[in-house]
């Protein structure tokens, strides 16, 4: 591995881009030069037979899927396909929906996270989210990034905080003002602070529901680098309407249709270059959906 | 470009008036008289009553230039001061909510810890805040925080009904148990072999030993840990005894003033030491509560040395100088802008001074007013209209508003959350709460009188309390105002974005952490505003208070189980003087009072919710 850094290739998947066959998107290379994959292949998450229905209604179809340790995974999929839905399921976040009705077995690190003897709130701790539009607490920035640390009963330092938000790339906007409202940032550093928030208390895995639809394009770059980046620590999933993201970001796809089915789930490259099924190649096209 | 000359003509007006215009105008008109007829009306009427109260036409000519001068000069040009700078505003709004907030709260405070005597509360107080303080310094020794704010609600709640409730427990179990098996001849006979105050010392003690016993073994619990059972014994037996024979004879003996001091100046100064500690630093955290401490003192030795109880003027310090030194320290301390502001009620009280001064020096006649310190100070007196007084009247609401606000708060405010918080949304049970709130709502809008009955039902006739006492005043106003309570606060619970609610969650709290973190801080504002209105609503009450037979009566109450006495009923009951002098001016004067009353309360709420709001944001 480190011989091959050596050599004066430009640094393997980052800036080198391989035109797709589908819609010239760039997308990132999932192996290296080797044709070993970069994250690791451990998983750790699988979702197998799972079932989410609410009420009669059913949002996800028998779906199976393998997260693995410090890769990002995209979610895509047209409106309302059951992606947030899934994203829930993971943390247990379905128990706040009353109408919720999760059946078949999501395993974390092996363990079964819909047994009798798991705490969610537990759970929650080591699977951090992320969400839709920014919701900052009504508190300083510093509250707002220590609040996970509190509650988790924690002990909460200057370092712990300056990291978070240093991670977040969020650090120099407001290192000067940690005791003002996090009411006031805009938009762009709310969602920022969300994800700081999110990784000060060290999660194992950080599930982020489209973070940047509400942001411009530069917050959206700044977000994307930073999902880069965290991935060399968390196992990142994340949904998104943005194909190009997800083709930039991340190391494996998923493309949900309506109803709730998994229809292919695959390397990224795989998926945007050369997918199996012909409604993901639609769909990524843009032909439906 | 066909179409151009139309919509050029379509946009302009065709004739001055049109019908269409009429219409419209007609209507803005109605509904402009519609709000002028009802604000006309109300002032018309508050007007009315101020005129007859107050009798501002006989003063005369050089009181107003007087009473201009020094008064409405000065504070409105430092009004229209500070309004330029928002700075000045905002410290000139703090300043009056300090002195006049403070003079309230302090004197509400004397009033009814002057009728019920300092001692038998102040036992409470210290009986309910030792275990907290407890938890807490075991919480600080272990560096956990987060069970400590729960374990010190809990263990206050559970000491007092303990407290409370044994001897309570303790008698009604034996009138039970008389009234189960007293026809059987032998039994009916039987009297416990000892003293009651022995079975309660027997109960307290036992009580808490064998919850622990039972633990202990329920959890199937090693050997070791066994020996907690003597030391609970131990320790409870101890407390108890030491309550009756050492606590309670000794907090007996301690003059006014000291037991003033224990009951205002502590909880004070340990406010001011742990507000001062989080915003600087545990050193200067207990100077401010050592300096709280050592005023108090001053002023005690102060008086004592002129030979005047001191007693309410500790009362006083406590509640109204120490929270203005808070602001003004505060401002000098961190050097904050907009300093003149704090002058705002200054330079109101030094007009009044001022005015009052002069008024003697150039001998104006002020109005013949009938809001005097006799009015508001000493008895009634139903012959002499201007010898009249409410002191007992105004005592008793007071009373009955805390025991009111006391019970319907947490109660309403519990309830509220249940229902937005916890209670289930579907199935059989969510259903039920559904009924449930949807019933609340309606109970909103139930007569007054009703509750009345009600009261009269659970209080006089089932309870068999004594006609009228101020518990069951308060309680049966307090369950006016509950349903009113628990539907604000549960507008105010929903209000807090889900979206705040999830993100919490989100980050591993548990569903009580996100409540009291996130939810409840961002409802309080509104929680407070709703509760208050409903107060302030509930104080000019009577019907309810006649229906259980509260007596017009001219000596203060003297505890909660005495018989109550309120404003409103002396009103009531005086409207029927034959002499006109109290149609006419007494009784508007009380209605101003009660006014008053009520609009300090509101303005407590209003302080209490921007105080929130800002630090919120
Ligand atoms: N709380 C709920 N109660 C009832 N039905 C729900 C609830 N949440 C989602 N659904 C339904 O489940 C399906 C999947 O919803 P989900 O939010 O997972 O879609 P999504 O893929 O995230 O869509 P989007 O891209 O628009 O966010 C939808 O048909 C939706 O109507
Ligand atoms: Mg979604």
């Amino acid at each position: 591995m480190s011989e091959k850094e050596l050599d004066d290739e430009p640094d393997s998947t980052d800036e080198e881009a391989v035109d797709s066959s589908l819609m010239g998107i760039d997308v990132a290379k999932t192996t290296d030069e080797d044709g070993d994959r970069i994250g690791s292949t451990e998983t750790v998450i699988e979702t197998r037979n799972l079932d989410v229905y609410y009420g009669e209604e059913r949002a996800l179809q028998d779906v199976n899927m393998d997260i693995h340790e410090r890769e990002v995974t995209a979610i895509i999929g047209p409106s309302g396909c059951g992606k947030s839905t899934y994203l829930r399921c993971i943390n247990r976040m379905n128990d706040l929906v009353e109408a919720a009705n999760v059946e078949g077995e999501v395993r974390f690190n092996g363990t079964d996270m819909y047994g009798d003897d798991i705490d969610p709130v537990a759970l929650r701790r080591r699977i951090g989210m992320v969400f839709q539009h920014p919701n900052p607490f009504p508190k300083s920035i510093y509250d707002n990034v220590a609040y996970g640390l509190r509650v988790q009963g924690r002990k909460v330092t200057d370092e712990k905080i300056e990291r978070a938000l240093r991670d977040a790339a969020l650090w120099d906007e407001v290192k000067d003002q940690l005791d003002e409202s996090a009411m006031d940032l805009s938009g762009g550093q709310q969602q920022r602070l969300c994800i700081a928030r999110a990784i000060a208390v060290d999660p194992e895995v950080i599930l982020m529901d489209e973070p940047a639809s509400a942001l411009d394009p530069i917050a959206t770059s700044k977000i994307e680098d930073l999902i880069d980046d965290l991935a060399e620590e968390y196992t990142v999933v994340i949904v998104t309407h943005n194909m190009q993201q997800a083709a930039r970001i991340s190391d494996r796809t998923a493309v949900f249709l309506t109803g709730g089915e998994l229809v292919e789930y695959d390397d990224t490259e795989k998926i945007f270059e050369n997918p199996d099924d012909d409604r993901v190649e639609d769909y990524i096209t843009g032909k439906f959906g | 470009m066909a179409t151009k000359p139309e919509t050029g003509e379509s946009i302009r007006r065709e004739r001055r008036f049109s019908l269409k215009e009429i219409k419209g105008k007609a209507f803005e008109g109605i509904l402009v008289a519609a709000t002028l007829v009802g604000i006309a009306a109300l002032l018309v009427l508050f007007g009315y009553m101020f005129f007859d109260a107050v009798r501002p036409l006989t003063a005369s000519a050089e009181w107003y230039l007087l009473f201009f001068a020094t008064l409405v000069a000065p504070t409105s040009a430092f009004a229209l001061y500070s309004r330029r700078h928002p700075a000045v505003r905002r410290m000139n709004a703090r300043a009056f909510a300090a002195v006049f907030g403070g003079l309230a709260i302090s004197l509400a405070a004397w009033v009814v810890f002057s009728a019920t005597g300092p001692h038998g509360l102040l036992l409470y107080v210290l009986l309910a805040s030792i275990s907290p303080l407890a938890v807490a310094g075991y919480g600080k020794y272990v560096e956990r925080s987060m069970f400590v704010g729960p374990a010190m609600v809990v263990v206050t709640l559970v000491v007092l009904l303990w407290t409370l409730g044994s001897e309570v427990l303790v008698f009604a179990l034996f009138d039970l148990v008389g009234l189960l098996f007293g026809w059987i001849p032998v039994l009916g006979s039987l009297r416990p072999p000892v003293a009651p105050s022995i079975l309660v010392t027997a109960v307290s003690t036992g009580g808490p030993t064998l919850a622990v016993l039972l633990y202990l073994l329920r959890r199937d619990s090693s050997r070791r840990s066994f020996a907690f059972v003597p030391v609970v014994a131990a320790l409870s037996g101890l407390g108890t005894a030491g309550f009756d024979f050492w606590l309670q004879p000794t907090v007996d003996l301690l003059p006014d003033w000291v037991a003033y001091l224990g009951l205002v100046c502590l909880p004070v100064a340990a406010v001011v030491a742990v507000v001062v500690a989080r915003r600087a630093a545990v050193r200067q955290g207990l100077t401010a509560g050592g300096a709280v401490i050592a005023g108090n003192l001053a002023v005690g030795v102060i008086a004592l040395a002129l030979s005047v109880d001191p007693s309410f003027w500790v009362v006083l310090f406590s509640g109204a100088v120490v929270p203005v030194g808070y602001v003004v320290g505060d401002a000098v301390v961190a050097n904050r802008k907009g300093r003149v502001g704090l002058l705002g009620p200054f330079v109101l009280i030094g007009g009044v001074l001022f005015g009052a001064l002069l008024e003697d020096v150039i001998n104006a006649t002020g109005p013949d007013t009938w809001i005097t310190p006799t009015l508001l100070l000493s008895t009634w007196n139903g012959i002499e209209p201007t010898q009249a007084g409410a002191y007992a009247e105004i005592v008793g609401s007071i009373m009955i508003v805390s025991v009111m606000a006391l019970m319907s708060f947490p109660v309403g405010v519990g309830a509220a959350i249940y229902l937005e918080e916890y209670a289930p949304e579907t199935g059989p049970a969510g259903r039920f709460a559904n009924f449930i709130e949807i019933n609340i709502a309606n109970l909103a809008g139930v007569p007054s009188v009703v509750y009345g009955i009600l009261g009269l039902a659970l209080f006089n006739n089932f309870l068999d309390f004594p006609p009228g006492i101020v518990i069951s005043a308060g309680a049966t106003l307090g369950l006016l105002i509950l349903p009113i309570v628990i539907v604000s606060a549960q507008e105010a619970i929903r209000s807090v974005p889900d979206s705040l609610r999830r993100g919490s969650y989100g980050m591993g709290a548990s569903r009580w952490q996100t409540l009291r973190n996130v939810v409840l801080p961002e409802a309080v504002p509104g929680i407070l505003t709703g509760t208050i209105l409903a107060l302030g609503r509930a104080i000019g009450e009577t019907a309810p208070l006649i229906v259980i037979a509260v007596p017009v009566r001219t000596s203060t109450p003297s505890g909660l189980f005495d018989s109550g006495a309120a404003v409103p009923l002396r009103i009531f009951a005086s409207a029927a003087n034959a002499i006109p002098a109290y149609r006419k001016g007494v009784l508007a004067a009380l209605a101003v009072v009660l006014l008053a009353l009520m609009l300090t309360m509101n303005a407590v709420a209003i302080v209490l919710r921007n105080r929130y709001q800002t630090d919120g944001n």
